[in-house]
């Protein structure tokens, strides 16, 4: 292209990318208005900066809370921090706008004839915990369930895992990080014996070669993106896998833009390449992992020309990314949700796994098998049992582990749940009558389940629904019986920790609004109410974390020797920190030893399963849903910024312009997208940064919820959904 | 006379579109939502699987003539002499707009709830006390800088007057400077710099 054509298409799409915002009528608080005394937008000052953690991503960014007359005025990046250095992202910077939103939860409600009424925290809670008890000696512990986050803090989770398994004791316990990091977690677990992520994010600035698989990294991870961008101007070598063109992809030296779907074929293939070169650390091999000749044989079958055309890029492209990565002697794989939602998802995990071990690239600086984590605390309710694990990363189905937790906890070990449903698998029980009554915890599953009219018939079906969240206009909440307000995470103490194992603290620094109380409150009060008081000695969150490192003592994630101050003054710490001297640990299984029984890694030959649905002639395209970096989530705390809303004000979909010509429909038309699930009506954004034949829709946006669309399929063995491919039609609307 | 031009350089290669400059500006000096000092426009080419989406972040080019205070009735804009930063006072402004109309590049920005107009005025009160524009202060991967634009050369992998879409750098002497993306067309050859004016420092 000449650079007349060039700035000819360039002005055209000026106009194009990136649909107009509608501007907001009003501002949050007047901490965001124009300072008094002066026409001129002006700078304030907080009179006080709070220590504190970013609520958004996994990426964990250290933060200070700019407070002034005692409301949040302004976020700032922690100096020195080690994961952003001062840096934050444009939602981090703006996120004190969502704690001041109009629609705080300020008072318990309960429905009264058909209305949501303001009551009474006991009258909310008298009438959550009778019903609990009657369905407990009616039905028994099983007909409650609980759905929970990865956006509260460690001690919430344990409080809330603690209450579930040994107070009610029921199986149904399951967190949003099933929708997440389920495949990342059921990975580290094959390949390595437990969860865990191996590496630090100073990786990045020690590998020669960096390969973002499934991962639109610059939108969804920013600060760690920029890491990787400063890194590849000092030299860093960048491979892209993704189907979408993006950030990651214009810099990359290597861009493999696959079919939809088909990684586990492209790592199959990468790492045949690297065992046919000879790229192998045989030494490494043979004393920390097993069944190496398994893999070998079983990869002979993917060799790179028999995989490209399943992939959609050429053989010649695979090899010189297996090359460039195998012949590297530091190389660092990081991934998230293009990888993990998928059915495929686990076998990925595996096969990112299974590169790097055979390479002996795990443990060393510059070298890892990274999943990066998408919520602040995700890893924290792995680590301590609040969803589909005991604490200290025991396994729900493993009869020695619920023994050490029965022990600690002193209650009975035959009474500790041993299986744990997924939430898909727990909707399913709702709709068969078994589940009759659903708490719902800091999540809006009406809007980030897949296959949205499944969802809401189980929620149409519920004899209780209890909905505690920061908004009382959260979507799922349009089902509630009871909605109890919840602190946010400026007005709370607590410990998160980001994909690196880094645990960092959330300070308060401001009250909650009204008479909205922390999740650690609600829950213990919920547990005396429900006559389990005795398991709860602790009443802070400071004498709560003593009993959680009690329970992680001798485990992979042991905080023996983390304090509140130490944390503080180390700018965070990196598990296991197993002694009062110890400062953390950057790397995992530095010395080969793996936390499987005998201590070796286990490398997995392995098949891709089909997708759920493939685009045919009646449904031929291919969606993919996902993030935007102006938005988080189902957009609870995002849509409230009107400065990142009016960036991405509403729902679209973007199309090929070859695929707009064809359905007859241009930027800003309205089209209709069907699937067999179900239609939504959004815009169209035309972008060649988008495979002919493919479409992708945001996740964020409850008025063209991609999730009418998504199909009701999980990975085998993590049970996460596939949110990423789909067929659909589409229509003008 | 202007004894030194200071300006941004904005590099398109490293530029992620993240948006973090924009909202570290506006964060900053809280303007209303809909008032963007700075703005990252994005730009596509080519086809898939080879199109490519480049980002343009744009503020006061603070020109070495500029325009918006050609056209303001009551000397609401100032060019400081120490380093060319050219800063509008809102206080004087009378929100005639005149501004808006002059600027090649649409910087002045008229906000109808207040009645005046408002721009990048280049952080000029943090540098003066050494510190560096927020937008540059926040840019994750180093693609947005602010310097002596005569020294940019001894810093930046290539510095060019001309950026896609953006309007004829010569009518105002923009300070503004750019590095194209490593991959798509290049700016060499068909990049015309601007000559100096005469009298002018730059040479």
């Amino acid at each position: 292209m000449d650079r007349r054509s060039f700035l000819k298409l360039s002005l055209a799409a000026t106009a194009t990318v990136g649909l107009a915002g509608e501007a907001f009528a009003t501002r949050q608080g007047e901490a965001g208005a124009y300072v008094s005394g002066g026409p001129a937008p002006a700078h304030v000052e907080p009179e006080q900066w709070v220590y504190s953690t970013c609520g958004f991503c996994g990426t964990g960014c250290g933060i200070e809370i700019g407070v002034k007359g005692g409301k949040p005025v302004a976020v700032r990046g922690t100096k020195g921090y080690p994961v952003n250095d001062g840096l934050l992202c444009a939602k981090g910077i703006y996120q004190w706008q969502a704690i001041l939103a109009e629609d705080r939860g300020t008072t318990p409600l309960i429905r009264k004839g058909g209305q949501m009424v303001k009551t009474s925290w006991d009258e909310a809670l008298t009438a959550m915990t009778d019903k609990f008890k009657q369905l407990i000696a009616d039905h028994g512990p099983d007909s409650i369930a609980c759905y929970n986050t990865g956006q509260m803090c460690m001690e919430e989770f344990y409080t809330l895992g603690k209450l579930m398994r040994a107070g009610i004791g029921t199986i149904n316990l399951d967190g949003n990080t099933r929708t997440c990091m389920a495949s990342a977690v059921v990975g580290h677990t094959r390949s390595f014996g437990t969860d865990g992520p191996v590496g630090s994010y100073e990786d990045i600035e020690h590998a020669q070669v960096i390969m973002i698989s499934g991962s639109n990294m610059a939108e969804c991870h920013p600060i760690l993106f920029g890491r990787v961008v400063k890194a590849v101007e000092k030299g860093a070598k960048l491979i892209c896998i993704d189907p979408r063109l993006t950030q990651v992809s214009r810099i990359a030296h290597i861009n493999l833009a696959i079919k939809p779907g088909t990684d586990l074929h492209l790592l199959n293939a990468m790492a045949h390449v690297i065992i046919h070169d000879g790229l192998i650390d045989q030494a490494y091999i043979n004393a920390h992992t097993k069944d190496f000749d398994k893999l070998a044989a079983h990869l002979e079958q993917y060799a790179p020309e028999a995989v490209a055309p399943v992939c959609g890029v050429p053989a010649e492209q695979i090899i010189a990314a297996a090359r460039l990565y195998g012949q590297a002697e530091r190389s660092l794989s990081m991934w998230v949700m293009g990888i993990n939602q998928s059915v495929n998802g686990t076998q990925a995990n595996n096969a990112f796994h299974n590169l790097n071990l055979i390479q002996g690239k795990i443990g060393k600086p510059g070298c890892a098998s990274f999943s990066i984590t998408g919520q602040p605390a995700a890893m924290a309710s792995r680590e301590v049992g609040g969803s589909s694990s005991y604490p200290g990363y025991r396994a729900i189905a493993n009869e020695k582990h619920r023994a050490e937790v029965a022990a600690l906890w002193g209650v009975d070990a035959a009474k500790l749940p041993a299986k744990s449903p997924s939430i898909t698998e727990m909707i399913d029980a709702i709709l068969e009558g078994k589940i009759k009554a659903l708490w719902v915890i800091c999540t809006n599953p009406l809007i980030s389940l897949p296959d949205q009219n499944r969802v809401k018939r189980a929620l149409e079906k519920l004899e209780l629904l209890v909905v505690q969240d920061a908004y009382e206009t959260v979507d799922t909440a349009q089902y509630a019986h009871i909605f109890l307000p919840a602190a946010m995470w400026a007005e709370k103490t607590g410990i998160l920790v980001n994909s690196e194992r880094r645990m960092n603290l959330l300070q308060p620094a401001t009250p909650p609004p009204g008479e909205a109380r922390t999740d650690f409150d609600i829950l213990l009060d919920v547990a005396r109410r429900m006559g389990y008081g005795h398991l709860f000695t602790y009443k802070t969150q400071a004498e709560c974390f003593e009993e959680i490192k009690r329970m992680t003592r001798g485990r992979p994630n042991d905080y023996s020797g983390v304090t509140c101050e130490k944390i503080k003054a180390n700018l965070g710490l990196q598990w296991p920190v197993k002694t009062a001297e110890s400062t953390g640990t950057p790397r995992l299984y530095t010395d080969g030893t793996f936390n499987t029984p005998d201590g070796k890694a286990v490398l997995w030959a392995m098949d891709p399963a089909d997708l759920p649905e493939r685009p045919d002639a009646e449904f031929p395209f291919n969606l993919n849903s996902g993030r935007v970096q102006e938005h988080y989530h189902t957009g609870t705390k995002t849509r409230k910024v009107p400065e990142l809303n009016n960036l991405v004000p509403t729902a679209y979909v973007e199309l090929n312009p070859k695929d707009a010509e064809t359905l007859g429909v241009g930027y800003g038309d309205m089209v209709e997208i069907e699937s067999r699930r179900g239609t939504i009506k959004v815009k169209v954004v035309t972008t060649s940064m988008i495979a002919p034949g493919a479409c992708f829709v945001p996740m964020h946006f409850n008025e063209g919820p991609v999730n009418q669309l998504t199909v009701w399929a999980v990975d085998k063995f993590s049970k996460e959904p596939n949110y990423k491919q789909q067929a659909v039609r589409i229509r003008k609307a | 006379m202007t004894t030194t031009q200071m300006g941004f350089h904005a590099d398109m290669e490293k530029c992620i579109g993240c948006k973090c400059c924009e909202a570290a500006c506006k964060d900053f000096y809280r303007m209303p939502p809909e008032i963007r000092w700075r703005k990252v426009r994005s730009f596509e080419m080519g086809e898939f699987p080879s199109a490519l989406r480049v980002h343009l972040s744009l503020a006061c080019n603070h020109c070495e003539d500029p325009a918006c205070m050609k056209g303001c009735p009551v000397e609401a804009y100032t060019k400081r002499d120490k380093d060319g930063l050219v800063i509008h006072d809102p206080t004087a402004c009378i929100g005639c707009q005149y501004c808006t109309w002059t600027c090649p590049y649409g910087v002045p920005q008229f906000d109808p709830e207040q009645g005046v107009v408002s721009k990048c005025n280049g952080c000029y009160q943090r540098i003066d006390e050494g510190l560096m524009p927020r937008c540059v202060e926040s840019c994750l991967t180093g693609a947005l800088t602010f310097g002596d634009v005569d020294q940019h050369a001894a810093t930046q992998r290539q510095v060019v007057r001309e950026a896609p879409g953006f309007p004829d750098p010569s009518i105002t002497n923009a300070s503004t400077r750019f590095a194209w993306p490593l991959k798509g067309p290049q700016p060499e050859h068909q990049m015309k710099v601007a000559p100096p004016k005469e009298g002018d420092h730059h040479g």
